[in-house]
């Protein structure tokens, strides 16, 4: 499972993503776009919605999901079609080690729903931007603050969305992805 | 006090019935308010004793829970490490420690670290509440968000209901808010014709059903899945399965998320407000937190003053702990920091609400319950909570916390009856993650509700009584007489209605210890004196000079099992102890202070104090765990407003040992022991009783002892101990609260002789005279295949063998 090139912190966060039943596939940016479309296929997903960030930084999805004849949503595409995705990919801003979350900090609704209503949920995460602990996190939550570059919405999501509200029985996928994937990017 | 005859009596009966009749006509004032409230208080208890369900759940959900927590907090201990600012650090990569990295302290050590961490920040905060505030709306103001503060609950229901007008919402979705729970919002909403849907599953379940969640954080805990079958299908009027929880979850998924598509509000509650950013710091499981904060164009954030803390560092911190105390996570998988709306068009309201709080900061007894950071723990691990569930064991707060704050926010009449429950057993106290006194904190609830509202006839009655030692001695010796023909070896064998059968009440002994004692210690100090005699002129050779141990028999050992007094006597003096009994001993006032009669608990605790002071024994020891507590922990506050008796409290608080204490680590008996103190020696051949041990939970919880005094047990007493399952949970005496709730009483002893039951021993001994009562007792009526032994009991039962040759030193 881990592969060569990961950083000590990368397979800390691993290890814990792993804990809460998170996969974590290590790639390198070359091969991400196929494994999104693999992990897509897996889930046998047709309608696909992807962030701002990850069109962006990552272009080369989109064809590669259009060619696999994945339907790929609008940018703009609004909540009711984002509800009927199948999948959502996001680009995350960046891991904690500690805890194996990723920080989702987009600032459009369009581009949050993305990771909040499919029921699979893809997020591509730089390896170098995994830092070791809360503190850490916390530490650059209030750098964007004090920074001026506010983020109005940061999620720390760990794992996917869950309940034990019946006799504590664990039910994963309730309102949230029902299954999470981490693409690790090695040399981003 | 000598046996007296009949004229006596009968002069001191009289004087009885003069006080009780002038106790009697003291009356509680009655308010048609707490009435009403103590009606629904009856109606709430009676339904959950109905429940089929409801006790089986919560027991499910309490084993399971315990042992979930603490894996949680042994995965924090293994990364946790001291850092050079004394703060808790997390060690990213579990790479192999450098050699002088000082060893990974445990889970319950890293909890308690944080836990310090985290009261000493939240105290900051509440000591400089105005600042942290006044830096929080700035920031929040400066990022877009609209920030209000709401006096009470009627203020903020209205602040939302207007907003709701303005925007023209008829539909608003809710992620969970206990702040909206204690404001009625949802109510107050519907009255204003906006619909409202809860989001939480729980809540959804628990407003579907039309109930109030029954725990902060599970609110429907207290319902099994066909429950909720039942109700899904009755809902929404088509089958849904009993049996499959994730069936009950998709149809959960599919019916709301239609309702996140269509609101036009979203209300969400908050877990910290961060001063330095203004930011909203929001936890879900569910994801269903996200959604109402991102659809709905408008956001309502409602939040108690509480919530605030000075930084991110210090919310991270606070989710460590929250997490794990809440779920036994390490983090939620959702947690959300907002600051300010997102978009010029859209909207962030920060409803800050007092309804209460800032009383509670203002009163010195309650204010270190504003640290709570709603994790619901304290009910994970209480006895009657388990019993009775959150409907009971609180008002909209549920678990100890809701004991303590629902006075401020919902007002003492609410409060009262579910006080009544508390066990006092203090576990509760071992799992707040902000060391909220939570028990002590449920003591002064009851006192202010035995102060306004006054207590039963029949406890007004036996306090007035025992709180007088002449009378109490003589209704005692009356008692032991009228009772002797019902009476069977220690217990009472009475025609008792149903509800109380599950328990054989103690006999009153005929002769109590003080009696027994009292030629007993006239020899021992004949002995004395000729020894004197004897060694005139001659210097005492002794390597370890013998302590003096005052005992003190206390007041139900001596009355109702006096033998375990004997044993205790006679276990000090086997160990080494020059043993002496005070006169006049009664009663240290725990069973006043318990029952929320501080007078009554001074009077008794003064008499304490003062006979005990007659001796000047290097110890206090006694066989009364309860009663060491009392006077280590309870009188110093009891005097707290009179220096010159609490100066005397705490040089008695500085002497008075448990025996078990006293037998480990004064007489040492556990180290080698039967060797070093040549006193109790373990016959070789004898065999091994196979022992339970039942801790008395304050023993464990306050005083600090083991769960199993395992060396001294097994080592030195040469038993085969048992490990009980759940051994630090309560017996559900409880000082008077077995007496006031005998069936919930009954349930909790079911789960402690269960438990014991299931080790295969076939002795129980614990180390407090009221839980060997109950569980003896309970035992009996059960007609289980056990026996009850105080610890004195086991340890003399050891010494058995050896008597003659004790006999022989004497």
């Amino acid at each position: 499972m881990i592969a060569h090139g990961l950083s000590s912190l990368a397979a800390a966060f691993v290890e814990r993503a792993a804990s809460v039943g998170t996969q974590t596939h290590p790639a390198r940016r070359a091969g991400a776009p196929r494994l999104i479309v693999q992990l897509v296929a897996g889930e046998r997903a047709s309608r696909v919605a992807l962030d701002t960030d990850t069109r962006a930084r990552l272009p080369e999805s989109t064809s590669a999901l259009a060619a696999a004849r994945r339907a790929v949503l609008p940018p703009d595409a609004a909540p009711s079609q984002l509800a009927d995705a199948d999948a959502g990919v996001s680009w995350a801003a960046f891991g904690v080690a500690e805890t194996g979350s990723v920080a989702l900090a987009a600032r459009a609704t369009s581009d949050r729903l993305v990771g909040m209503l499919p029921p699979l949920h893809v997020v591509l995460l730089a390896q170098s931007q995994i830092v070791p602990d809360l503190d850490a996190a916390a530490a650059r939550l209030r750098d964007w603050t004090a920074g001026g570059a506010r983020q109005p919405y940061v999620s720390l999501v760990t794992g996917a969305s869950r309940t034990s509200d019946i006799e504590r029985v664990l039910t994963i996928g309730v309102h949230g992805p029902r299954v999470q994937h981490v693409l690790l990017l090695t040399d981003e | 006090m000598r046996p007296r005859g009949p004229r006596f009596t009968a002069l001191i009966l009289a004087s009885a019935v003069g006080a009780a009749l002038g106790v009697l006509a003291v009356r509680p004032r009655h308010h048609a308010r707490s009435a009403a409230a103590a009606a629904d208080f009856r109606r709430r208890y009676q339904r959950a004793l109905r429940d089929p369900h409801l006790a089986r759940n919560l027991l499910a959900f309490q084993r399971a829970w315990r042992p979930a927590r603490a894996a949680a907090f042994a995965q924090l201990g293994a990364l946790w490490q001291p850092t050079e600012s004394a703060t808790v650090g997390v060690r990213a990569a579990p790479a192999a420690p450098p050699d002088a990295a000082p060893p990974s302290p445990d889970g319950e050590a890293a909890f308690a670290a944080l836990r310090a961490e985290m009261a000493a920040t939240k105290d900051a905060v509440i000591a400089d509440l105005p600042r942290y505030f006044a830096q929080f709306r700035q920031a929040a103001q400066a990022a877009g968000a609209v920030v209000v503060e709401a006096a009470d609950a009627e203020a903020a229901c209205a602040y939302v209901a207007d907003l709701a007008r303005r925007r023209g919402a008829r539909l608003v979705v809710k992620s969970k808010s206990m702040v909206g729970e204690e404001i009625e919002l949802n109510h107050h909403l519907q009255a204003h014709g906006i619909q409202v849907v809860e989001t939480d599953l729980g809540e959804w379940i628990v407003q579907l059903a039309g109930e109030r969640p029954s725990h902060m954080v599970m609110p429907a805990i207290h319902k099994s899945r066909q429950q909720v079958g039942a109700l899904f299908s009755r809902v929404l009027s088509r089958e849904v399965s009993r049996e499959a929880i994730p069936e009950q979850v998709a149809v959960a998924r599919a019916e709301l998320r239609q309702k996140f598509l269509a609101a036009d509000l979203g209300i969400s509650g908050a877990n910290a407000l961060i001063a330095e950013s203004g930011t909203v710091m929001l936890v879900t499981n569910e994801g269903n937190g996200r959604l109402v904060t991102t659809l709905p164009p408008v956001h309502v954030v409602l939040v108690g003053y509480e919530k605030l803390v000075p930084t991110y560092a210090d919310a991270v911190r606070q989710l460590r702990l929250l997490a794990r105390s809440a779920t036994a996570q390490q983090i939620t998988s959702y947690t959300t920091f907002i600051t300010g709306p997102d978009h010029p068009d859209r909207e962030l309201h920060i409803v800050l609400v007092d309804n209460g709080r800032l009383r509670m900061r203002a009163d010195p007894v309650f204010r270190d319950a504003l640290r709570c950071i709603r994790c619901g723990a304290c009910a994970n691990v209480c006895p009657p909570y388990q019993v009775v569930g959150g409907h009971v064991f609180g008002y909209v707060y549920t678990g100890a916390i809701g004991l303590v704050n629902t006075p401020f926010h919902h007002g003492l009449e609410h409060a009262a009856g579910p006080q009544s429950l508390c066990v006092s057993c203090n576990a509760c106290a071992t799992v707040c993650p902000v060391g909220i006194p939570l028990p002590q904190q449920i003591l002064a609830v009851r006192a202010r509700a035995v102060a306004r509202y006054g207590l039963p006839v029949w406890k007004r009655l036996a306090l007035a009584l025992w709180a007088r030692p002449a009378l109490a001695d003589a209704a005692c010796r009356l008692g032991a007489r009228l009772a002797t023909p019902l009476s069977d070896g220690p217990f009472l064998r009475l025609p008792l209605p149903a509800a109380w059968r599950w328990r054989t009440p103690p006999a009153l002994a005929s002769s109590p210890a003080r009696d027994r004692l009292r030629g007993w210690m006239r020899a021992r100090q004949e002995a004395a004196r000729m020894q004197e005699t004897a060694a005139t002129g001659q210097a005492p050779a002794q390597e370890r000079p013998s302590p003096t141990v005052a005992c003190f028999l206390q007041c139900v050992t001596d009355r109702c099992c006096p033998e375990v007094a004997l044993a205790t006597v006679r276990v000090l003096e086997a160990c080494g102890a020059r043993v002496v009994v005070p006169e006049r001993q009664h009663c240290c006032g725990l069973p006043a202070l318990d029952a929320g009669d501080l007078p009554a608990a001074r009077r008794m605790a003064r008499q304490t104090i003062a006979v005990l002071e007659t001796s000047d024994a290097d110890y206090v020891v006694t066989a009364a765990a309860s009663c060491v507590v009392a006077m280590r922990h309870e009188y110093p506050a009891l005097f707290d407003h009179d220096p010159p008796w609490r100066r005397r409290a705490e040089r008695l608080a500085a002497r008075v040992l448990d025996l078990t204490t006293y037998l480990t680590h004064v007489a040492r008996l556990s180290d080698a022991a039967p060797a070093a103190t040549g006193a109790v020696p373990r016959p070789a051949d004898a065999p091994r009783p196979a022992v339970a041990y039942h801790p008395f939970c304050q023993s464990l919880n306050v005083l600090g002892l083991p769960a199993e005094p395992r060396a001294l047990l097994e080592d030195a007493l040469g038993v085969e101990l048992r490990s009980l399952p759940e051994a630090n949970v309560c017996c559900g005496f409880g000082g008077s609260t077995s007496f006031d709730h005998p069936a919930v009483a009954r349930q909790i002893v079911a789960r402690k002789l269960a438990n014991v039951m299931a080790t295969g021993a076939t002795t129980l001994v614990t180390d407090n005279p009221g839980c060997l009562l109950h569980l003896r007792g309970a035992a009996d009526a059960a007609g289980l295949p056990l026996r009850v032994l105080h610890l004195a009991e086991l340890v003399t039962e050891r010494l058995d063998g050896q008597r003659a040759t004790l006999r022989a030193r004497a």
